[in-house]
């Protein structure tokens, strides 16, 4: 296979420059094949830092890296073109491959025992999403399609109905894609060294053409809902001269709002960049309509509420302070008074008067206040 | 409007619990200095990885022993808003005496309880609540000591009761957001919280005595890097 194709690109946004641990993501496309993954190193759980001849390099950065090799050497061993893919059996051999290289890497570090006892922290953590293509026969159009994953790196295709995700998040919680932004919900299922893990597997069947794309959580976590990371992909499709400038713009705009690294490898099938335009523009334009539309206006009312509400704010402190600076002479005209200079010093305090009998349990402190006044 | 365009905030609360018994006398200055220096630490942590915290706050649980000082045995500060309650926040770990306690162990979980019942902010695009909590003996059985009447409703019955409280998605501290971190012996309560418990890192010792800084920058990252 080569990695050349007419409608594809990749890109690996990193957040600190040459610390990202989003690895580059895997892209290889043949006449009848196509092999698209990314993998996320996992942060929040690979923080720990390893001495390596590299530099200091944590446990996520080197987890998503060796993941990637081991994962592209032995897809590239067991798909060709004469060759039907077993789904479930490429699932099992990803599983003992990545455990294997992680345990090897993991090993070779020769890392000192960690102190700490946790369910969160792993060794060499990440995702995978991985989308393996093959056309069921020589000139047709339909494409056999094997999504393989663990994590919330997503796979995902895109076609003239729209864009569909293709893998389940694995989250504790089992929200949608909505839900998910929003939710923060920690892993079920990842990548690592020293845990045991699952890689999922779905197949289904495409006819061409189509976008098939794999993506980190940093290029769809960070938009404001599913529909508008739909209207991205399509937006920059739209506008762009080329397979590169599409890949570009839509790194941009992802860029702008991600607060996370950013990997994403694409490849459109059974058409060229015009092609694939000509296919969306009627989805394109849909999604905007439907969906994109309503919701800006909706977001630029919340907008202009906000702007109106701080504006009403000031205007209420400006005139709490015009009607004091008129109420206060009135107020303070008994401060104006001079004070009665203050005794002299009593050698000892007097007692302080004994305090008022507490009302009885129970009591409200009207009824309080009434038993009082009677007793006076 | 802030997940588009224009960044996201971040809100980050910590609450750190904090034993304050006599057996702690030797090392309560630098669980004080290592308070100080945590949050310090996180927010350096997100804003070199580009995250820029737009609501800090902190808040301390100081606790002894139920059954030895009674009502005494726990006290709470509110959040203070860094860095301009930081005078304030000083002022309330720098007061902190270690005393009483009695023998161990300590009713380290009530305070853990009336960690996990604060009052979380709700700010910001991507919330972090993180508790911490410091100790140097194992955990009272919840029940053991009679909980003051204004805090029994914070504090649950019994341990199960505690882990459901942590591990409750619709709970004080929601789902993902939530990271306890735990410089404490192993023994009762600890061990069985870093057994069980999700998003916890537990260092088994005396109050985070011989923390590595491998192990420390671990515990940083696993606050700062999943915001």
């Amino acid at each position: 296979m080569s990695e050349v194709a007419p409608v594809s690109f990749r890109f690996n946004f990193h957040k600190i420059p040459g610390q990202g641990e989003d690895s580059d993501p895997i892209l290889r496309v043949g006449p009848d094949l196509g092999l698209l993954a990314v993998f996320d190193g996992m942060g929040g759980a690979g923080g720990t830092v390893y001495e390596t001849p590299d530099g200091r390099r944590t446990g996520a950065y080197l987890g998503s890296r060796v993941a990637r090799d081991a994962v592209e050497r032995r897809m590239l061993e067991l798909i060709g073109p004469s060759w039907i893919l077993d789904g479930e059996a490429t699932a099992a051999e990803l599983r003992r491959t990545l455990q294997t290289a992680l345990a090897e890497r993991f090993a070779e570090l020769k890392a000192p025992a960690s102190g700490l006892r946790s369910k969160l922290v792993r060794q060499l953590p990440t995702t995978m999403a991985l989308l393996a293509l093959q056309r069921t026969a020589a000139g047709g159009s339909t494409y056999a399609c094997h999504a393989f994953w663990a994590g919330d790196s997503r796979a995902y295709v895109l076609t003239a109905d729209g864009v569909r995700q293709v893998t389940t998040d694995d989250l504790r919680t089992s929200g949608d894609a909505l839900h998910n932004l929003s939710s923060d919900s920690p892993m079920s299922n990842t990548v690592s060294a020293d845990t045991d893990f699952a890689v999922r597997h779905r197949q289904f069947e495409l006819e061409a053409p189509f976008v098939a794309l794999t993506a980190t959580d940093g290029c769809f976590h960070y938009v404001r809902s599913p529909m508008h990371f739909e209207d991205l992909l399509l937006s920059t499709l739209r506008d762009a001269r080329d397979a590169a400038a599409w890949g570009a713009a839509l790194q941009e705009r992802i860029v702008a709002v991600a607060g996370d690294d950013a990997a994403m490898a694409l490849l459109g099938v059974g058409t060229d960049l015009e092609g694939l335009r000509e296919l969306l523009a009627p989805r394109t334009a849909l999604l905007q309509e439907r969906y994109i539309a309503p919701l800006d206006e909706l977001d630029a009312e919340v907008e202009r509420a906000e702007k109106a509400l701080d504006d009403l704010r000031a205007r209420r402190v400006a005139r709490v302070a015009e009607l004091w600076h008129d109420y206060k002479p009135g107020y303070e005209r008994v401060l104006d008074t001079p004070e009665t200079p203050p005794a002299a010093s009593p050698a000892a305090a007097p007692e302080a008067a004994p305090a008022a009998e507490a009302p009885a349990a129970g009591a409200s402190s009207t009824e309080a206040a009434e038993a009082g006044s009677d007793a006076r | 409007m802030t997940t588009q365009g224009q960044g996201l905030q971040y809100a980050v609360d910590i609450v750190f619990a904090i034993d304050v018994t006599g057996s702690m006398s030797p090392i309560l200055d630098q669980v004080k200095a290592n308070a100080l220096r945590f949050y310090d630490d996180v927010q350096r942590n997100l804003t070199e990885k580009g995250k820029n915290v737009d609501h800090l706050r902190v808040r301390v649980v100081a606790f002894r022993d139920l059954v030895h000082d009674g009502e005494g045995a726990l006290a709470e500060s509110p959040f203070f808003a860094l860095p301009g309650e930081q005078d304030s926040f000083s002022a309330f770990v720098n007061g902190l005496v270690p005393e009483g306690g009695g023998d161990a162990p300590e009713s380290g979980l009530e305070a853990l309880a009336l960690a996990i019942n604060s009052d979380w902010t709700g700010a910001g695009d991507r919330r972090r609540q993180v508790i911490v909590l410091w100790t140097d003996q194992p955990a009272q059985p919840l029940g053991a000591g009679a909980v003051p009447a204004g805090l029994s409703g914070r504090v649950p019955a019994d341990f199960s009761a505690l882990t459901d409280m942590w591990e409750n998605e619709q709970g004080a501290m929601g789902a993902g957001s939530k990271r306890l971190i735990l410089f404490a012996p192993d023994g009762s309560g600890w061990s069985d919280i870093s057994s069980v418990w999700e998003n916890v890192v537990h260092h088994p010792s005396k109050a985070g005595e011989g923390l590595s800084d491998v192990d420390y920058g671990t515990i940083i990252d696993s606050i700062g890097n999943s915001v």
